[in-house]
């Protein structure tokens, strides 16, 4: 192999890599406030299908990419009341809760597609996301194209990373948050409502994972049945991967999204490995890392419990 | 576990009064885009759903194929749900019951004299790649703290991609002859299609489970390990060795599913054999039987009608077959919210 295949496979892996990690940041991050407020939410694959299906039918309805993005919003709000009606509010069994919000989630959005755009004889392409060079910065050799070259989702999510630091460690509200979920009975008596709070998160995480569902729509103009490919999972594991800090949460979705960019960066140069494993890579490397961090990984001692005043 | 205690003692008929309240609301709800859509409305949707799955030889025939292997993971998956061992990973040792089954078939295949042992010895193969499959995220948790909800959703994933490498083109086992991802079929001689046969599997594994569950210090162990951690720690009670048997048990229940789904359904394996995720609906057939032994075979009967009826009703309204992960999704959001609201409706229905 020369020279030129290589270089080329490292920056489609960054390139694509910082793609993927919007997706995996956006939605872990949203999974950190719910579980530091002791609200585990197994559905995001599932918004996220949602997501995805709102965001393509609303670009193409309206034309424009960031209604999809509105519709994104939309989706993971409409899932999210009703996983927090079902986990919070009737304190059903989150696991549970989390499965069937996952199923009605996938269900509808490839169902919807099916009888709707998917009967159609041309596949519709919805408008895609632009990119926004960063004017200065995205002329640097090589770096440029790499870092500064994204759509305005990808620099939000970034920058959200700081911000919801800061929100969770050094804000009262954040604090209140993370009482509620180490332990939500003195936060109660100390006049906290528990359940708006975690109505609150749960419903953050919800708009969060809508949004990377959409994102992951309209970077490419296409939805397909099964479009999130297990992503919503692993963004679940990479919050627990991060200990619920939303800065290691940025690590992970580095990590993870880079992995998953060996893949389409290997079919780009046309290097013949059966795609299936390299399908299998991220969970295989989230269950090593989690192996290896699990003996300093520890969640909030409210974690997964429904709160009931008694 | 108090809670469920008590509800188990609670009034039966009132219960089923629940439960059928839920269930109209699911179908009027799961059958609200179809109507939307199609003009099919809720209640003839009903007798779709109920005289297709139960009153049709091949609905019939086809809600038993459902029936078997929900009843079997569910079996597993009551237990571990008593200790609190959430093992959401039977779509995995489900596969991996089903990959282990056809290789150990087309080892013996040439050398079988007696095709009964040949049988019996191809489910101890597909037993034990379920068993093994299950003891990863078992050990896992009992020697590192691994989540097993994480560990088990991820080996799912890698589960389903190891299998489709195994039937897509570069694969081993993919038949040239076939247009689909299809491995070779099985041969005739390994075809197990005697319900009375599949009918006593399931028997046999409830009784077992039933014996170990209720009548054995084991199961008095998960009890007290569900109940609470503290308590099982203070009793001297060895949670590494109970997490590794439930991980094999669950495991191996899985992969006896697996083994009998290839043996007497789908005869190859291919990249849609789990499509269905028989493992995840597996768990609502859990929740819904209260974690009994006993009763995991109604709440998968009731799965398997709506798996059934589900598909019938998307075949005649003629919409895509996807319409039955809406409509399980529908249903088990309505029941577990008819559940959690149950002491309320008590209380309404005793008072008139």
């Amino acid at each position: 192999m020369s020279n030129l295949p290589l270089s080329i496979f490292f920056a489609d892996v960054i390139t694509i890599g910082i793609g993927y990690t919007t997706i995996f940041l956006l939605a872990s991050l949203g999974e950190i406030y719910a579980e530091k407020s002791g609200v585990l939410n197994l559905s995001l694959e599932g918004i996220m299908s949602m997501g995805a299906f709102f965001g393509y039918s609303f670009a193409i309805l309206f034309n424009n990419p960031y209604f999809g993005l509105l519709g994104g919003i939309l989706a993971g709000l409409l899932l999210g009341i009703i996983f927090a009606y079902i986990s919070i509010t009737l304190g059903v069994n989150q696991v549970l809760a989390g499965l069937s919000i996952w199923l009605v989630g996938i269900g509808i959005s490839d169902f919807l597609y099916t009888l709707t755009f998917g009967r159609s004889m041309f596949l519709l392409t919805a408008p895609t996301l632009k990119n926004v060079p960063i004017p200065y910065l995205s002329d640097l050799p090589v770096i440029g194209k790499m870092f500064f070259d994204h759509t305005i989702i990808d620099y939000t999510a970034y920058i959200l990373v700081p911000v919801l630091w800061y929100f969770l460690y050094k804000t009262k509200t954040g604090l209140k948050i993370i009482s509620v979920g180490e332990n939500p009975r003195a936060a109660d008596s100390v006049g906290i409502n528990v359940n708006k709070v975690r109505y609150a998160t749960v419903l953050f995480g919800s708009i969060m994972s809508g949004l990377s569902g959409s994102y992951i729509a309209l970077t490419v103009g296409l939805y397909q049945v099964g479009i999130i490919a297990g992503r919503g999972w692993i963004s679940i594991g990479i919050a627990a991967f991060s200990g619920l800090n939303p800065a290691y949460g940025l690590l992970g979705s580095l990590l993870f999204g880079l992995i998953s960019a060996l893949g389409p960066s290997f079919m780009i140069i046309g290097y013949k490995i059966p795609y299936e494993f390299l399908d299998i890579t991220p969970f295989l490397a989230l269950i090593v890392v989690v192996m290896l961090i699990s003996k300093r990984m520890r969640m909030p001692s409210g974690h997964g419990q429904p709160y009931k005043r008694e | 576990m108090r809670y469920m205690l008590k509800e188990t003692k609670s009034d039966l008929v009132v219960d089923i009064l629940i439960y059928l309240m839920a269930f109209l609301l699911a179908i009027a709800l799961g059958a609200f885009l179809i109507w939307f859509l199609l003009k099919i409305n809720p209640f003839s949707a009903l007798s779709i759903i109920v005289s297709s799955s139960l009153f049709t030889p091949i609905g019939l025939s086809s809600t038993f194929e459902y029936l078997v292997p929900l009843t079997l993971i569910s079996l597993g998956l009551a237990i571990s749900y008593r200790a609190k061992y959430w093992n959401i990973g039977a779509d995995g040792q489900l596969i991996f019951g089903a990959i282990f089954t056809m290789q150990a078939i087309f080892s013996v295949k040439n050398y079988v004299i007696w095709p009964g042992l040949a049988i019996l010895f191809v489910l101890i193969m597909g037993i034990l790649g379920g068993a093994l499959y299950g003891l990863i995220p078992a050990v896992l948790k009992a020697k590192l703290n691994v989540n097993e909800v994480l560990s088990t959703l991820m080996l799912n994933f890698i589960a389903i991609y190891f299998m489709t490498w195994l039937v897509d083109v570069t694969g081993p086992w993919k038949d040239p002859y076939a247009a689909e991802l299809e491995s070779y079929p099985i041969p005739y001689k390994f075809y197990l299609e005697n319900p009375l046969i599949l009918l006593s599997i399931i028997i046999i594994s409830i009784f077992l489970i039933y014996l170990l569950a209720e009548k054995t210090p084991f199961g008095r162990y998960l009890k007290i390990l569900g109940s609470s951690k503290n308590t099982a720690d203070y009793i001297g009670l060895n949670k590494t060795l109970t997490y590794i048997y439930l991980g094999l048990i669950s495991g191996a229940l899985s992969g006896l599913a697996g083994a009998l789904q290839i043996l007497s359904i789908s005869h190859i394996l291919s990249s849609d054999f789990d499509s269905i995720y028989l493992g995840y609906l597996s768990i609502f057939s859990t929740w819904l039987s209260a974690l009994n032994p006993l009763y995991v075979v109604f709440s998968s009967l009731l799965m398997s009608v709506l798996i059934t009826g589900g598909y019938f009703m998307a075949g005649i309204a003629g919409v895509s077959q996807l319409f039955i992960y809406y409509f399980e999704g529908v249903t088990f959001v309505s029941i577990i919210v008819f559940q959690a609201l149950k002491h309320r409706f008590k209380k309404v229905i005793k008072n008139e």
